[in-house]
Order: structure tokens, then C-alpha cells, then sequence
């Protein structure tokens, strides 16, 4: 039972960090399709959700720990206080929303949306935490979790590069 | 916020290599730089924000 417990968080882990990815990824389609360059805070609140990504690679690789599933959670609440700050800005009276809606909703307060459910999903996995788990290397791996390593890496290349192309090493303005 | 995807990517690197106490410390980094950012952002009156 423990055994199997094990493995499916391992795998839930897995499928956040594929889901935060794809996340990512869709702000990217956003950005390149609708021509929208991001904000300073949209891009602190992809850091935010590159955080949580951490955490769930971090227990992939070197096993499940309460102490990584807290570095999600802490990762999920700083992303979650930057996309307010963003949808405070915008609801204040006079203002005007930033970007393109999709599905009727902001990409900030879609990414709001994200970061509660990271934080409502790493509190789950943390209530049905059992220890046992150990480090496997990438090879050890099947190719569910292979997959959040490899869509990880891209989305952290992406954002590296296109941040490093428009913005150098400073604040992009 | 170059720096804080180029963190990112060399935790990466060093999580594939098997180097945890490092890796777990560049997230940490990056995430208290995210935390600055946004306090700075919001206490100083520069339009950083659109």
C-alpha cells in the first residue's frame, strides 16, 4: 500500500510539473501568436510557477520530502502574492485590464487560479505523504517523469532566452 | 529577471547531476529575489508596472 501510495505521488508530482509547463508554454503561444510582450510581474509570477516546477523535480529526483513539497507551497504563495498585486493594480478604479482576455479572464488571474490549485494540490500530496521514497537518476525514470524534466528544461530555455534577447541582465521595462 | 531564469537552469543542471543542498539553495535564491522584487516594486513609485 505504502509502495503504491509512493508511486502515484511521484507521478502526481510528475503530471504538475508536466501541467505548470504547459502553463508556461501557453503563455508563450500567447506572447508569440497575439504579439503581447509580458510584464515585469508576469515574468516574476513564470518564476513563481518555474519555482513550484522545482519543487516537483527536486522530489523526483531526489525523492518525496516534506521539506521540497514546502518549497512548492512557499514557490505557489510568492507567485500567488505577485498575481495579486497585478489584479489589485488592474481592478483599481480608472484602470484598464493588461493583455488579452482568454476564456474571459486575465492571464494574471488565470495564474492566480494556478497557484492556489499548486498550493491546494501540494497539501493533498503532503496529507498523504509516506516516507520510503529514494534519489533515482533520470535513467531510473519512466518516461512520464522523464517528460516533466524534458518540458521543464524547455520552458526554463524559453524564458531564459527570449528574457535574455529583450531584456539583458536588467529589469525589463 | 534574466538572472532569475538563468538560476533556474543551473538548478536544473545541478539537480540532473545529483547535487541537491546547491540546487535546493539557487531555488531559494531565486524565489527570495522574486519576493524583493515585488516588495520593491510595490513600495517604490516607479512605473515598473503597466
Amino acid at each position: 500500500m505504502d509502495n503504491r501510495l509512493v508511486w502515484l505521488s511521484r507521478q502526481l508530482n510528475a503530471f504538475a510539473a508536466i501541467v505548470v509547463s504547459l502553463v508556461l508554454m501557453g503563455g508563450f503561444g500567447v506572447q508569440i501568436l497575439l504579439h503581447e510582450e509580458p510584464c515585469p510581474l508576469c515574468l516574476l509570477q513564470r518564476a513563481g510557477m518555474l519555482g513550484v516546477i522545482s519543487a516537483a523535480l527536486l522530489n523526483l529526483r531526489f525523492g518525496l520530502n516534506p521539506r521540497r513539497y514546502a518549497v512548492g507551497l512557499i514557490a505557489a504563495l510568492i507567485g500567488a502574492s505577485v498575481s495579486i498585486r497585478q489584479i489589485l493594480l488592474h481592478i483599481a478604479p480608472g484602470s484598464e485590464p493588461f493583455g488579452s482576455p482568454v476564456m474571459g479572464l486575465s492571464l494574471y488571474t488565470w495564474a492566480f487560479i494556478v497557484f492556489v490549485s499548486c498550493m491546494f494540490g501540494v497539501s493533498v500530496l503532503l496529507l498523504f505523504h509516506r516516507s520510503g521514497d529514494r534519489a533515482r537518476s533520470l535513467l531510473e525514470m519512466n518516461r512520464f517523469e522523464q517528460t516533466a524534466f524534458a518540458l521543464a528544461f524547455l520552458v526554463g530555455l524559453g524564458n531564459f532566452g527570449w528574457t535574455l534577447v529583450h531584456c539583458g541582465l536588467g529589469l525589463c521595462e | 529577471m534574466t538572472l532569475l531564469y538563468l538560476a533556474f537552469l543551473a538548478a536544473f543542471f545541478l539537480m540532473v547531476r545529483g547535487k541537491e543542498p546547491p540546487a535546493l539553495a539557487l531555488v531559494a535564491l531565486m524565489l527570495i529575489a522574486v519576493l524583493a522584487i515585488l516588495i520593491w516594486e510595490a513600495t517604490t513609485p516607479l512605473d515598473l508596472v503597466f
